[in-house]
């Protein structure tokens, strides 16, 4: 009886340490992610309008917001610069005339005054651009964003309001890191 | 000495690599999408009438029946006017009083408007003055400019195409005022009356 209990313990044994090892298998999934660079800027609206500008005054345009998004490899010396540009020096044209890049001003976050740029210069090899931000370091947050409000006007500080009508224009925006 | 020459040359080269790819971070440059932001002037129009000088006019003599008495100064009228395209075709420029029987009332009766007289001695500008000699106040004006029979319409002008000039001008204007009182007695007192001046676009 005691050597039947010895075999049915030890046919027991054999039969778990049958099955922890008889079936194993696998395999593996590879994981790539890959995140792409970030550079965007997306404005809250798309039109900003000035109605009746005045001679001698400066006019602002409606408001607008610019959220600015990167992610971005850096370095110790890497910097986010925004620039605005028209295609022409020319800003906005109608069927009376066009308004210059040079009556176009521009500021970040404060109100545009005569000191503020305008659109005449170029800036990271954009022709008839402001700098809208100097280059800010982002080592330190290469993965953020930033939201900033855009103050446009029309400066006619020392020429003629234009002709009664509607003149349209498009200005770019563009995030530059470097 | 061979293999120190060797191991220098090395770290030469890996220095000049060094610099080089520090370079070539430093001016890289990464540039977004251009970003559209769509901009709009609107120049909405404007028609203004000036009184430069003589907006205040007084007769005072003993003898003003039976006669005719020029006002003592002129009055200097300047028109301006900024039309966007197509958006006009006429401007007008008409003098006018509100109630032509009672042109210039006092309390011991009213000067009609068909006794008091203009005329445009100087103009400049594009449009042709009407009155160049002495005309009454009794005509209708110009479409809604004016009153039926106490209008002197001083000038009419067609704005035509879209040029510069014609959408965008001035027109300045010298009106001579008189008042004619010959076979009219006029009570002794003192009358007042407002003689308007409207420029009308249509």
């Amino acid at each position: 009886m005691k050597s039947l209990r010895t075999l049915a313990a030890t046919a027991a044994l054999t039969l778990i340490a049958g099955a922890a090892s008889a079936q194993t298998a696998s395999t593996s999934v590879a994981l790539t992610v890959n995140q792409a660079a970030v550079l965007s800027i997306v404005p809250s609206v798309g039109t900003a309008t000035a109605t009746n500008p005045a001679s001698n005054a400066i006019t602002p345009f409606s408001g607008v917001n610019i959220t600015t998004t990167w992610n971005q490899a850096v370095t110790a010396t890497t910097a986010l610069q925004i620039v605005g540009y028209f295609g022409s020096a020319n800003a906005l044209s109608g069927t009376s005339g066009n308004i210059l890049t040079s009556n176009v001003r521009a500021q970040l976050n404060a109100a545009v005054t005569a000191a503020s740029p305008n659109f005449t210069t170029t800036v990271a090899g954009f022709p008839n651009a402001a700098e809208l931000l100097a280059p800010q370091s982002i080592t330190a947050t290469p993965n953020s964003q930033r939201t900033d409000a855009l103050n446009l006007a029309l400066d006619y500080s020392s020429v003629a309001s234009p002709m009664a009508g509607t003149y349209t224009g498009t200005l770019n925006l563009v995030a530059v890191v470097q | 000495m061979r293999s120190r020459t060797g191991r220098d040359r090395l770290r030469v080269a890996f220095a000049l690599l060094a610099i080089a790819v520090g370079a070539g971070r430093a001016s890289a440059q990464i540039l977004g999408a251009p970003t559209p932001i769509a901009l709009n002037v609107n120049q909405t129009s404007t028609l203004s009438v000036i009184i430069q000088s003589g907006a205040v006019q007084t007769l005072s003599s003993p003898s003003l029946s039976n006669q005719t008495t020029n006002f003592p100064a002129p009055v200097q009228i300047l028109t301006s006017w900024d039309f966007r395209p197509n958006s006009v075709s006429s401007l007008s420029l008409v003098a006018f009083f509100a109630s032509p029987a009672t042109a210039i009332a006092g309390p011991s009766g009213a000067i009609p408007s068909s006794r008091v007289e203009a005329q445009i001695s100087s103009s400049t500008g594009p449009a042709t003055p009407i009155p160049t000699t002495w005309s009454p106040f009794t005509g209708s004006g110009v479409g809604a400019n004016g009153v039926a029979g106490g209008s002197l319409t001083l000038w009419t002008f067609a704005v035509t195409g879209n040029s510069a000039a014609v959408r965008r001008n001035q027109q300045q204007n010298r009106m001579d005022l008189r008042l004619r009182l010959t076979g009219f007695n006029l009570p002794t007192g003192t009358y007042t009356g407002t003689l308007i001046i409207r420029a009308m676009a249509l």
